[in-house]
C-alpha cells in the first residue's frame, strides 16, 4: 500500500478524486432526501453530452458540459417542471437521448470508442497534477459555498412552503441549489467519468442514511465513506489490475452492504 | 376605526387557480385580530389554496387580499403544513426542525444562537412536547408530529396561526388534542387562528366564525349562522339537520 503511494500519478488521482468524492458525497445526501436521485443521474449524462461535443468541436469540453448543465439546471429549477407531464418521464427522455448524443458525437472521432469508455467510467490515473489540484481547490469552493448556506438549503429543501411563508423565495434557492450540483457534477465528469459521478452522489449518502440517525451524522458517514472508498478502491485497483472507477464503486457498494446488515443485526437486537 | 375591527387580512371578491383553472372564484370574507375561524369544505375546494392567498404565497387571479399592516404591524403568520406533506426520510430531531422557524431571524450565513434557543425551548413548552425534542420527527405518531409543527410555527413568534388539515387522519383522542391545543392558544395567548378541514362537525364546535365552501358556493360568518339547515343546504345542495348530541353540534343529511 505504501509503495503505491509512491506513485505522482496514483496521489495526483487520490488527490483529484477524494476532492471530488467527498463534495459529491455531501451534495448526494441532499440528493437523497429531495428525492432527486434520477435528476443527478441526467444531469450527469447531459453534462457527458458536453463532453463529447467539447471533444468533437475541439474546444473546450469543461465549458461546453457546464453549459448544458446551467440549462438542464435551468430547465429542473423551475417551478412548473413536473406539472404538465411526469417529471420521470422527461428525466427518461433526457437521460436516454443525452445518452445516445455523446456516443454519437464522439463516435467518428480520432478515438471514438475509448472516448466512449472514458465517458463512461472515467480515467483517473490520467488526472494530472495541475488538473487535480483546480479540481481540489473548485470542490473547496463548492463545499464551502453549500455550507455556509446549509441551513438556507435544509429548510426549503425540507418545507419549502413555510419557508416561503417566512420570505424566503423557494424558486431562488432552488435554483442555487441545482446550480451548485450542476457545477459539482459537469466539472466532475470529465476526470472520473459519469457511473463513479453517480456513484458518489448516490451510495454514501444511502450508507449515511442506512447507519445513523442524525443529519450530521450522516453527512459525516458519507463524507467518509466516499474518501476511504477512493483510497481502498485505488489500491485495490492498482494491487489486483483492475480498472479504478469501477473498483471505487465496488468498494462502496461492499461499504453499504456492510452497512445494511449491520443495520439489520442493530435494528433486530 | 376601532382596531378590533380593523381586518387582519381581507380577501376582497378573490379568484384563486393554477394555470387556467380556477379553485376558487369571487371569495369575499375577513380575518380580525383574535378571530378563530374554520374553513371547512371537501378535497378539492380549495381550501389550502385559500391558506396560500392568506400567506401571500399565490398571487389571486383577480380581485384583491388586503393585510392591514398599518394597524397591525406586528402581524406575524405561523404556518403549519399539512403533516403528510413533510417526507420522514429527513434524518432530523423535533428540536432541528422547531429550530427552522428561526433560521429567518438569524440571517443569512449566520447559526440560530442562544435567543433562538431560549424561543425554541418556550414553543416546545408550550405544546407540551419538550421531552421529544431529541426524537427523530420521522417516528412521531400523527399527533407529535402535529404538535411539532404546531411548536415550529409558534416559533417564529407567530401571533397568527394558519394550519392546513391539522387533523386530517387522526383518532378522536389526537384531534380532539390538538383541537384543543389551538383553541388555548387562541384563548389564553390570544393568537389568531385559522385552520381548515374537511370535516364540519370537528370543526363547528371549536371555532368562533366558520367559511363553508363546496363548488364554488360559500358561507363565511359565526358559527351560529353559517350551521343553520338552510345555509348548509345552499352550500352542500343536499338537506341537512343541524342538532345537539351532548352539548355538542352535530351535523347530519337528512334521510
Amino acid at each position: 500500500m505504501i509503495e503505491m503511494l509512491g506513485y505522482d500519478f496514483i496521489r495526483t488521482a487520490m488527490l483529484g478524486t477524494t476532492a471530488i468524492g467527498v463534495v459529491c458525497a455531501y451534495l448526494g445526501v441532499y440528493v437523497v432526501l429531495r428525492r432527486i436521485v434520477f435528476v443527478g443521474a441526467t444531469l450527469a449524462q447531459i453534462s457527458s453530452a458536453g463532453i463529447a461535443l467539447g471533444i468533437l468541436t475541439g474546444w473546450s469540453p469543461n465549458a461546453w458540459s457546464l453549459a448544458l448543465s446551467f440549462l438542464a439546471v435551468l430547465f429542473f429549477s423551475h417551478p412548473s417542471f413536473g406539472e404538465r407531464w411526469p417529471q420521470d418521464a422527461t428525466l427518461g427522455v433526457l437521460f436516454t437521448v443525452s445518452g445516445a448524443a455523446a456516443v454519437l458525437l464522439v463516435a467518428h472521432t480520432a478515438r471514438g470508442n475509448e472516448e466512449v469508455v472514458h465517458l463512461v467510467q472515467g480515467n483517473l490515473l490520467a488526472m494530472t497534477a495541475s488538473e487535480a489540484r483546480w479540481l481540489a481547490a473548485s470542490f473547496a469552493g463548492i463545499l464551502a459555498v453549500h455550507v455556509a448556506l446549509l441551513k438556507e438549503f435544509l429548510y426549503l429543501s425540507f418545507d419549502p412552503m413555510m419557508a416561503a411563508t417566512q420570505g424566503y423565495r423557494a424558486g431562488r434557492w432552488n435554483l442555487a441549489f441545482y446550480v451548485l450540483l450542476g457545477v459539482a457534477i459537469a466539472l466532475a465528469i470529465k476526470a472520473i467519468g459519469i457511473l463513479l459521478m453517480f456513484a458518489f452522489l448516490v451510495i454514501p449518502a444511502s450508507l449515511g442514511l442506512t447507519v445513523t440517525r442524525r443529519l450530521g451524522g450522516v453527512i459525516a458517514t458519507a463524507m467518509t465513506s466516499a474518501a476511504l472508498a477512493v483510497f481502498i478502491g485505488i489500491w485495490l485497483s492498482y494491487r489486483y489490475d483492475f480498472p479504478s472507477a469501477p473498483m471505487i464503486i465496488a468498494v462502496m457498494g461492499g461499504l453499504l452492504a456492510v452497512g445494511g446488515a449491520w443495520r439489520a443485526v442493530w435494528t433486530r437486537s | 376605526m376601532n382596531r378590533a375591527t380593523v381586518p387582519l387580512v381581507r380577501f376582497d371578491r378573490v379568484a384563486l387557480g393554477y394555470g387556467e383553472g380556477l379553485i376558487v372564484d369571487d371569495l369575499s370574507f375577513a380575518v380580525e385580530g383574535g378571530d378563530f375561524l374554520g374553513i371547512v369544505g371537501p378535497n378539492g375546494a380549495g381550501k389550502s389554496t385559500i391558506l396560500k392567498a392568506m400567506l401571500g404565497i399565490l398571487r389571486p387571479v383577480a380581485g384583491k387580499v388586503v393585510y392591514g399592516a398599518e394597524v397591525h404591524r406586528d402581524l406575524r403568520f405561523g404556518y403549519v403544513p399539512q403533516r403528510y406533506a413533510l417526507d420522514d426520510i429527513y434524518p432530523l430531531s423535533v428540536r432541528a426542525i422547531v429550530r427552522m422557524a428561526r433560521y429567518a431571524r438569524a440571517g443569512l450565513l449566520r447559526r440560530p444562537g442562544a435567543d433562538d434557543e431560549r424561543a425554541v425551548d418556550r414553543a416546545l413548552q408550550a405544546i407540551d412536547i419538550h421531552g421529544l425534542g431529541d426524537r427523530r420527527f420521522g417516528e412521531l405518531s400523527g399527533g407529535q408530529r402535529q404538535r411539532a409543527l404546531i411548536a415550529r410555527a409558534l416559533a417564529t413568534g407567530a401571533n397568527f396561526l394558519v394550519l392546513d388539515e391539522p387533523t386530517d387522519g387522526m383518532d378522536l383522542k389526537s384531534t380532539h388534542g390538538i383541537l384543543g391545543i389551538m383553541r388555548r392558544l387562541h384563548r389564553d395567548e390570544g393568537i389568531t387562528v385559522v385552520f381548515v378541514s374537511h370535516q364540519l362537525n370537528e370543526v363547528a364546535n371549536y371555532v368562533d366564525e366558520l367559511l363553508v365552501i363546496d363548488e364554488g358556493r360559500y358561507d363565511w360568518g359565526p358559527v351560529e349562522e353559517v350551521l343553520t339547515a338552510e345555509h348548509l343546504r345552499r352550500i352542500y345542495d343536499v338537506p341537512v339537520v343541524v342538532d345537539r348530541v351532548a352539548g355538542s353540534l352535530v351535523v347530519v343529511v337528512e334521510r
